[in-house]
């Protein structure tokens, strides 16, 4: 199975991805997207006919260790106002299923799946296994206890969480598994992710207080510094309807 | 690439943004000018500007849909009647969008009067300071923000409708009797003079290009913020003429002319006493509001001229460090001062509506132009219902209405006209060879028309 993964720039004068998380990713489809943003005093048409060649010679050089690493790449260059939506319909249009929120980082051996009890289990399994391909970096499956659920349940979403990835062709010997008893979901990852080079996760239903103070991904890459990967909701076929 | 990624306004973004740029001056500073022309009978006056604004909404609706891009209403125009009524109609839409900022910025130095001590000849100055700063602040670069604007949009209107409740119980029902033409012109003349309240349906047409589904928010939002706006201005000036003493109205104002500030003039009664800081407070932050949406929509049409040849080319460069068309807008900010400084605060208005008036006259023609041309590019996702008869009304209703409003005006329009055409004829003639959408009614098959020449 392939999995594609959006790569958000932001123009003028992208920030290059970390050559080793370039590596790492090269095992998934990518897809580049530069977003140039504009203030609402400028028509979009008119910044486009302005910068639009310097902005695809940027993102061209941004794109091209992807191509060198051996990943098949798609570029996309948008002029617009607001990100977060331009990317998003991106994802929709090309059919990806993860989004990179990068991070500066000098390896990608060690990497944190928090996993949770609901939603598409088997897409984040299968892509963090796509993702390993390749790298062969050690994975740790993380479930934190919450309100009604036992350890027992814990061990449970880890265990069948391994089992799946190890169906997907994941060698078992890289996966471990760890459950925590705690009260602060979001605190106890966003903890957890320091002692890792980077985070895969599921995206989670958007609640209020994350418009506003940022999701889990925005703080793991804020306060712990490092890169993750958001695998998306399915928005069209989702089994739990929370699309 | 990219083409539909860059629409992402939605129906609520449209409807707020569409009377974002309506609210203000319309109510907050000219029910009393309009009072001094008709009397209590203004009410009417609202209305039926606003009925003959509807046509041109329409119509512009239908056009909207056919050509998405910004600088809105000049473009249509140029589309349809060529280059030479196309300058015309984008310097008579430029100026009458920066004449309105104008009236606005000096009605909001007029309120900050009424909670700031400082002496009634700084309203000018005050103004001359606030244009500089929205000025600035657009060639800087402000972040879109539906949200902001929701919130400014949805106060003020809770404010109308509180002052609107809480006036409707102290209004002196004397003052509605006898309900005839009470003042020193008629209803018409101050159809014409209020007619610019409804200037800010223009801002959607601006902003087409960004409008998500436009076949379906576009018409929806114009008609809907345009339907919601006649309600609001029959209800607060109503209550305006309720709550105050007819001479407060009238020569309340500076230099013993009309009120500037007529909702803060009898809104001490209001909302526990609190009224008149409330409302000035409201009034500060819609005119501000609209001032700076006047600046940023204006500038639009210089941009579209320029990217048309009828203008210098550099008067589309986008500055690298602030990602601003800055020349374009340093241009129209240039003139929103001059006029600020130099004229009088009546002309402002009267003018702004008198260009209005031509504009939105030319716009029903350019639907007509179109319709009966059939122009292959044009294919609109919205045709607008009652054609031609709503049209043919929207224009005679318009030259009514401008033959009403007396010398100045008059010669306003008549002057923007012949600027225009001398524009033409000096600069943009030898520049551009495209024909309107009128010209294959001629039999003239040559230049085929097209929507852009540019791409």
């Amino acid at each position: 199975m392939t999995h594609r993964l959006v790569v958000p720039f932001e123009l003028p004068d992208p920030q290059p991805v970390s050559s080793v998380l370039v590596e790492a990713l090269a095992s998934l489809d990518i897809v580049v997207v530069g977003h140039y943003g504009l203030p609402e005093q400028t028509p979009p048409a008119v910044a486009r006919e302005q910068f639009e060649a310097e902005a695809k010679e940027q993102l061209a050089a941004v794109a091209a260790p992807f191509e060198a690493a051996g990943a098949s790449v798609t570029t996309r260059l948008v002029f617009g106002r607001d990100r977060g939506k331009a990317i998003d319909q991106i994802a929709i249009e090309e059919n990806c299923d993860g989004e990179l929120d990068p991070a500066p980082t000098d390896r990608v051996d060690r990497i944190l799946v928090p996993i949770p009890d609901t939603g598409n289990i088997d897409r984040l399994t299968s892509f963090v296994t796509v993702f390993a391909e390749g790298h062969e970096p050690s994975v740790t499956l993380l479930h934190v206890v919450e309100g009604e659920e036992t350890d027992a349940d814990g061990e449970a979403v880890v265990a069948d969480g391994r089992e799946r990835m190890v169906d997907h062709g994941i060698d078992p010997g890289t996966v471990d598994t760890r459950v925590v008893t705690d009260t602060d979901h979001d605190a106890v990852i966003l903890d957890a992710a320091a002692d890792y080079d980077a985070v895969v996760m599921g995206e989670a239903t958007p609640t209020v207080v994350d418009r506003i103070f940022g999701t889990l991904a925005d703080k793991i890459v804020n306060q712990a510094g490092k890169p993750v990967v958001v695998v998306r909701r399915n928005h069209a076929e989702d089994d739990d309807g929370s699309a | 690439m990219g083409g539909d990624l860059e629409r992402d306004l939605g129906f609520v973004a449209v409807l707020t943004i569409s009377m974002g740029a309506m609210i203000g001056s319309g109510v907050f500073v000219l029910p009393a000018l309009g009072y001094k022309i008709a009397g209590n009978a203004v009410v009417v006056a609202y209305i039926l500007a606003g009925l003959v604004v509807l046509p041109a909404a329409l119509s512009k609706a239908e056009m909207a849909t056919a050509m998405p891009e910004s600088g809105g209403t000049y473009i249509f125009i140029d589309r349809a009647m060529g280059p030479l009524v196309g300058t015309v109609a984008g310097i008579g839409a430029w100026f009458s969008l920066v004449f309105k900022s104008s009236f606005a910025l000096v009605g909001l130095g007029a309120y900050l009067l009424l909670f700031v001590e400082i002496p009634a000849t700084l309203v000018k100055p005050i103004a001359l300071g606030l244009g500089t700063a929205i000025v600035v602040l657009n060639v800087v670069g402000t972040k879109q923000s539906s949200q902001l604007q929701s919130v400014i949009v949805t106060a003020v209107v809770a404010t109308l409708v509180g002052y609107v409740v809480n006036g409707s119980f102290l209004v002196e029902a004397a003052r509605y009797r006898p309900f005839d033409v009470t003042g020193d012109g008629g209803v018409v003349t101050a159809a014409a003079f209020v007619f610019v309240s409804y200037a800010g349906v223009t801002k959607i047409a601006s902003i087409a290009e960004e409008v998500e589904d436009p076949g379906k928010n576009i018409p929806r939002g114009m008609l809907a913020s345009m339907g919601i706006m006649m309600v609001v201005y029959t209800f607060v000036v109503a209550v305006v003429i309720g709550l105050n003493d007819p001479d407060t109205l009238v020569y309340g104002g500076p230099d013993g002319g009309p009120s500037l500030t007529p909702m803060a003039d009898g809104a001490a009664v209001l909302f526990g006493g609190a009224g008149v800081a409330v409302i000035s407070v409201v009034a500060v932050l819609a005119l501000t509001s609209m001032a700076n949406a006047g600046v940023l929509a204006s500038s639009r049409f210089p941009l579209a001229m320029a990217r048309d040849s009828l203008l210098p080319r550099r008067l589309t460069h986008v500055d690298r460090r602030f990602k601003t068309p800055s020349t374009a807008i340093a241009f129209t900010g240039a003139l929103l001062l001059v006029l600020i400084a130099f004229v009088p605060v009546v002309d402002l208005a009267k003018l702004a509506s008198a260009f209005q008036i031509l504009v939105f006259s030319l716009v029903n023609l350019a639907l007509v132009a179109f319709r009966e041309s059939d122009v292959p590019f044009y294919e609109p996702t919205f045709r607008a219902p009652g054609y031609p008869y709503v049209q043919i009304v929207g224009l005679v209703g318009g030259l009514v209405l401008l033959g009403q409003m007396g010398t100045i005006p008059l010669l306003g329009a008549a002057g923007i006209a012949t600027g225009g055409v001398v524009l033409y004829l000096v600069y943009g003639r030898s520049r551009t060879e495209r024909k309107g959408a009128l010209a294959t009614l001629f039999g003239d098959d040559d230049g085929a028309v097209q929507p852009t020449d540019r791409e």
